[in-house]
């Protein structure tokens, strides 16, 4: 099989991802704001956490 | 908006597609995918200053794009793990997809982390010696890598399905 097939398809792979467009202001928000990703994560990790729990008490008590 | 930050937003602007389908190939989840991405940007913005210019922009992109990743996937292992050929996911969304994609894609699902990278590298028309210092490797490591990419490669695809591929 020859890779260099392959080339054209990569390029249209990144045309694909560079079809939704990115606001300015998410950018500058990620770059200004570089805590405000960890809450995210954080946000995610609590949740699950939370769920891990109702989930083990609801297992539990069946 | 500073200038500075302007050129940086401009930039990242024009090389979205770029970013965007280096995460979507290590990451399948869309929260994952969306973690690595604002990792990505703001690793770029924080070499921003180092930059001026020395080397092309696309070079850089991928530089900082890649070895962020690769630092992000050792270190929280969710990465996609490489699986066989049979059992592809796709990266595009779009059923009609064109088959090149899905090619690609069952092909760069198939590979390890390092693996990966270096075959994006060369698609993007990169030399060994270009791959080895974007991945801070020896180029005789890539040399040998690709070789064993292509090897591998040309046991897991005949031609008769990549003529059925194609077809």
């Amino acid at each position: 099989m020859q890779l260099n097939n392959l080339e054209s398809a990569w390029r249209q792979l990144k045309l694909l991802n560079s079809m939704d467009h990115i606001e300015s202001r998410e950018l500058l928000a990620i770059i200004e704001n570089p805590s405000n990703s960890n809450t995210g994560k954080l946000q995610r990790l609590v949740f699950n956490m939370i769920m891990f729990i109702i989930l083990t008490i609801v297992c539990q008590s069946g | 908006m500073e200038l500075e930050k302007k050129n940086f937003v401009r930039i990242i602007q024009a090389n979205r597609g770029t970013i965007r389908s280096l995460c979507k190939i290590y990451y399948n989840s869309k929260e994952d995918q969306k973690d690595a991405f604002q990792d990505v940007v703001l690793q770029l913005w924080k070499s921003f200053d180092t930059f001026r210019g020395e080397s092309e922009i696309n070079t850089w992109i991928y530089r900082v794009s890649l070895n962020t990743i690769l630092t992000k996937v050792r270190k929280d292992k969710k990465s996609v793990s490489a699986e066989p050929i049979s059992n592809h996911h796709y990266y595009t969304s779009s059923a009609k997809a064109d088959d090149q994609i899905e090619l690609l894609s069952i092909i760069i699902q198939s590979l390890k982390d390092v693996d990966k990278a270096i075959m994006v590298l060369h698609l993007e028309g990169y030399r060994n010696r270009e791959i080895a210092k974007i991945l801070k490797l020896s180029p005789t490591n890539i040399s040998t890598r690709l070789n064993r990419i292509k090897s591998d490669l040309k046991k897991k695809f005949n031609k008769k399905s990549y003529a059925t591929k194609q077809s």
